[in-house]
């Protein structure tokens, strides 16, 4: 984090930048807006587990999926929420590594987001099932060589590595709460007491963290790519038209990203919007950076994009033609159509000029990228599994369309994952104070002193 | 001003009458709509009723009688004509009930009356379950008359369809004393007060595999005057797990009898050998995987949970730091 270029802040205007950080950077209980779309997400989220039940009762026959079209939009889910949990991995792990000071008040924000992301794309795994009571086997007779066995490996390994990577440089922000949030709940203070760990601000504390954040931004790579590359892998190793493709890692990787940053500049503007303190660290700069890093990233998911399409359109081979103008001008095309431009197309457009990467447009730019990519991922799992190679097969099992069941479960995880989002930034610092100072010049004495000597006040 | 204002007053009230005219009639225009629109849509609702009553589908039903290891069952089958073909009935809602004998209340005296019903699958199948003691009750019987019926469904005409069959017996006997392997199997029918056996009976010796039947023995399988089918049996054949082999003999579709089945487990000794040509591939069934996947996965999972260990070793150097004065 050190740079040679960084100016340094006097020790005055160091401690009063402080000051104002821990002003503003305090959690605060939710008003109305808050309240309200708390509520909101609960009972989305108690409306999916109450249908999940229900499935469990019934089983998997009031979904909309049968014999043929046997991955719904469960899968596509998942695929989604492994899609966003990338971002952990770059907007920390990545530009952490580059030494990119911008990213600091954004870390924790991805962060966030990439637990919350893969903790419900292991939920929504179990929700496909529809025996999960014989996951075990999985442990039991699992074999090496299934590319299931992989994605359960890599899901929970860079669950714990993201939980990791979010709870190191947290500590701080919790030992901050412990000690400067008054009239707060018994309960509250003895979690922030026990998750803590004891911080005292001392320098060994903060040299042992950095250790923990310098190797978890080093392993969480190469773990972030596999999961998603093992992800497209359990689409790619079989010999479906639409899956069949040597494309597929690179090209789910690169969606990921875009996705994924596409939820960090969307979390960024609400959060400005929530708290307006926060409009201090949430710069237009910073929308700047993230506008032409997410128009940098669209453009490579174009490339890959292209290359999944156009080069089997050209060839226009067997079932994988008629898969291709299924999506190209048949049943699937406007969702096609509106996918590509929206959540890829006009994102480039738009965020190539400055004026585009202002907060609103590229809020708006961030939710067109989000919907797209989820549609994207219904576009993935869905179309191919009308290709059967089975002759005169009735015409109504070729289709399918998700039951209002289905549909509750997979928004109530939706609702989930932003429940969880939501909840850690009314309980917790949703921008890291001591990243943010140091990435203002605050040497990392102040920082100890000042913290120190204030809770020792 | 008066003047004006009484012939104002006056054209109001002229105004007042016509407006009270135009609504009255009006309103009896509204309600002879309303009475029209009535009669129209109960006329409609009518006509469509009886259209549907009379534009049901029809379908053809098909009943299997089955006596498999001394229990029986009927399986039912409907198909129906779309187009010059026939294809299954898909989506038939009602199920088709099941009568032993005649059309009325199950008696558990005698088993008579009605069995079971079904609910047809997406191949136009379905199976009725019998009661437990249906074979008790029925014992002395050696006819089996059963009436299959759909009533009242929305889409398909009502229908019943009965199949009679007669009382038959199939066993089945394994000779594996010698190097050649051979099986038996014997049909007979109940004739006057006995069993007698059944000449030129379609008898299928098999070997009962996963999902089908294996046939083995003669091509064209004849019961001889004394009932009986013989086979040898296929030495290469891998047996079950457990070192036994299912064999059985089987009776199709006739028309007298059903379909009889019995099965026998005999002792076997060459077990299902897994990978024996294949060796350790990716396709490998069991714990059969390539060793440099098995060694390069072990050293990777290893590898990266043992930084995990280390980090949360890394958090226990925080709590302890913490308790530093």
């Amino acid at each position: 984090m050190e740079n040679k270029e960084r100016k340094e802040l006097t020790e005055t205007e160091a401690i009063d930048l402080l000051h104002e950080l821990n002003e503003d950077m305090l959690p605060k209980k939710f008003g109305i807006v808050g309240n309200s779309w708390t509520a909101l997400l609960v009972i989305m989220l108690l409306t999916g587990i109450y249908c999940y039940i229900n499935q469990i009762r019934n089983g998997l026959s009031i979904t909309g999926m049968r014999d043929f079209v046997f991955w719904g939009i469960y899968i596509s889910n998942f695929v989604f929420f492994v899609a966003i949990s990338l971002v952990g991995s770059l907007i920390t792990a990545v530009l952490y590594l580059l030494k990119v000071e911008w990213r600091a008040p954004l870390s924790r924000i991805s962060e966030v987001i990439a637990v919350s992301a893969i903790v419900f794309a292991g939920l929504i795994i179990i929700v496909d099932m529809g025996r999960p009571d014989r996951m075990i086997n999985m442990a039991l007779h699992g074999r090496i060589q299934s590319p299931i066995i992989w994605d359960v490996m890599v899901v929970s390994t860079y669950m714990t590595l993201s939980f990791l990577l979010l709870y190191f440089p947290l500590l701080p922000g919790i030992a901050f709460c412990r000690d400067r949030l008054k009239g707060i709940p018994k309960w509250q203070h003895k979690m922030y007491q026990i998750l803590s760990l004891g911080w005292k601000y001392s320098p060994q504390q903060y040299a042992v963290v950095k250790k923990a954040i310098t190797i978890l931004s080093i392993i969480i790579i190469p773990v972030a790519l596999c999961i998603h590359t093992v992800t497209s892998w359990l689409f790619a190793s079989t010999y479906r038209p639409g899956w069949d493709s040597t494309n597929f890692g690179a090209y789910f990787v690169s969606g990921a990203f875009l996705v994924g940053s596409g939820g960090v500049v969307a979390g960024m503007y609400i959060l400005r919007q929530f708290n307006p303190s926060y409009k201090k660290y949430l710069t237009d700069m910073h929308f700047d950076k993230m506008g032409r890093l997410l128009a940098l990233l669209a453009l490579v998911y174009a490339y890959f994009s292209i290359n999944e399409y156009l080069i089997p359109a050209y060839k226009m081979k067997g079932e994988e033609a008629g898969h291709l103008n299924e999506l190209f001008t048949g049943y699937y095309a406007p969702m096609f159509w509106s996918v590509q431009f929206f959540g890829m197309v006009l994102p480039i457009l738009v965020l190539m000029f400055k004026k585009g990467r202002k907060p609103l447009p590229m809020f708006i730019m961030a939710v067109f990228v989000i919907v797209g990519a989820w549609f994207k991922r219904y576009l993935i799992v869905i179309p191919t599994m009308s290709f059967l190679p089975v002759q005169e097969i009735p015409e109504a099992w070729k289709h399918y369309s998700p039951t209002f069941q289905e549909w509750a479960i997979t928004g109530g995880s939706l609702a989930g994952a932003l429940l969880l989002i939501t909840l850690f930034v009314r309980f917790f610092p949703i921008i890291s104070v001591w990243e943010v100072a140091e990435e203002k010049g605050v040497s990392h004495d102040i920082i100890y002193t000042h913290l120190h000597e204030g809770n020792e006040k | 001003m008066i003047l004006f204002t009484h012939i104002y007053t006056k054209e109001m009230k002229n105004n007042q009458k016509k407006s009270i005219r135009i609504i009255s009639r009006f309103r009896s225009i509204l309600v002879s709509l309303l009475l029209g629109a009535f009669a129209l849509s109960f006329n409609v609702a009518v006509s469509q009723e009886a259209k549907q009553a009379t534009s049901k589908l029809a379908f053809k039903m098909r009943l299997s009688p089955i006596l498999s290891n001394g229990i029986r069952s009927v399986k039912v089958n409907l198909t129906k004509m779309e187009d010059g073909k026939t294809i299954s009935v898909e989506n038939l809602a009602s199920p088709v009930r099941l009568y032993f004998g005649e059309v009325k209340k199950y008696d558990p005296s005698n088993g008579t009356g009605l069995i079971s019903k079904a609910y047809i699958n997406r191949e136009g199948e379905g199976e009725f379950e019998f009661p437990d003691n249906f074979n008790k009750v029925t014992s002395g019987m050696h006819e089996f008359t059963f009436i299959a019926k759909l009533e009242s469904d929305s889409l398909y005409q009502d229908a019943e369809k009965e199949v009679t069959v007669s009382d038959a017996k199939l066993t089945i006997e394994y000779n594996g004393k010698d190097s050649i392997k051979t099986a038996t199997a014997c049909l007979m029918e109940w004739k006057g007060k006995e069993y007698v056996p059944v000449k030129e009976g379609e008898l299928k010796l098999c070997i009962k595999r996963a999902f089908n039947f294996l046939p083995f023995g003669p091509n064209a399988p004849s019961t001889d005057e004394n009932g009986n089918v013989s086979g040898e049996l296929p030495l290469d054949v891998p047996g079950n797990a457990n070192g036994t082999l299912t064999i059985a003999a089987r009776l199709e579709d006739h028309e007298t009898f059903g379909t009889l089945e019995i099965t026998k487990d005999v002792p076997w000794n060459i077990l299902p050998k897994v990978n024996e040509a294949r060796g350790r591939t990716l396709w490998s069934q069991g714990d059969n995987a390539p060793l440099l996947l098995v060694i390069s996965s072990l050293v990777i999972i290893t590898v990266i949970w043992g930084t995990i260990i280390y980090l949360i070793y890394l958090l226990t150097r925080v709590k302890k730091f913490g308790k530093m004065p």
